[in-house]
């Protein structure tokens, strides 16, 4: 499920992951990439809300919001070694 | 410069891709063991289709979901910044198989990219240029 937040307060995605562990969420309104700090906008539970999140994100970064999508699923964005098929 | 913290013993890398004239920031897992660099299509535009890339180089991937393939295109970015360092065009592996919900950044990219880590800092730092590295650790 998908709850937008719009939260007020500058976060570090850290802190932001403290709070919402095992979700994706929009990270909106940061400006320095080597000190990431911004504001909680959205937030996804689960992969079934993924393309609606993006969706969103998209939106904003075309009005002209810095935005980006963070966080991990329940899985943890568990990654195996890349194997190409037939190679 | 750019440098990113590790987090649970992972990088993850917040890229700028422009295409389009669309400028959109994406998180992805830093992986010097995957080849190639990996998006879920939706992460970069809702509106690209897979009918759209029909034509398009493709390849079988697996890693993101158990021991499973997933189909991931080779399309054009006019140009991607990893973090603040601009890499210009590039070709990224899109996917639009709803299982494959994180982004990686492979070797295909990193492999451009100098770098530097020092033992138990708990930071990666990368850097625009070889002179930019060579600058930072006469100073260290």
């Amino acid at each position: 499920m998908l709850n937008v937040l719009r939260e007020d307060v500058f976060e570090t995605p850290k802190e932001i992951e403290q709070r919402y562990p095992r979700c994706k969420y929009i990270f909106v309104d940061f400006t320095d990439l080597n000190n990431l700090r911004g504001r909680l906008y959205a937030v996804s539970d689960s992969a079934s809300s993924y393309d609606e999140l993006c969706a969103l994100s998209n939106r904003l970064s075309d009005e002209g919001t810095n935005s980006c999508i963070m966080g991990e699923y329940a899985e943890g964005g568990m990654i195996g070694v890349q194997r190409e098929l037939g190679r | 410069m750019y440098s990113v913290s590790l987090e649970d013993n992972r990088v993850v890398i917040q890229c700028n891709l422009v295409t389009d004239s669309r400028m959109r920031f994406v998180s992805a897992v830093y992986d010097t063991g995957a080849r190639y660099t990996c998006f879920r299509a939706s992460a970069i535009d809702t509106g690209i289709k897979e009918d759209d890339c029909k034509e398009f180089e493709s390849k079988y991937l697996s890693g993101f979901i158990g021991d499973s393939f997933s189909k991931f295109y080779k399309y054009r970015i006019d140009k991607l910044a990893y973090g603040t360092i601009d890499l210009g065009e590039q070709y990224i592996w899109l996917t639009f198989d709803e299982n494959v919900t994180t982004n990686v950044v492979g070797y295909d990219i990193i492999k451009q990219v100098s770098r530097l880590s020092i033992a138990n800092e708990d930071k990666e730092m990368f850097f625009g240029d070889v002179s930019e590295l060579k600058q930072f650790v006469n100073g260290i």
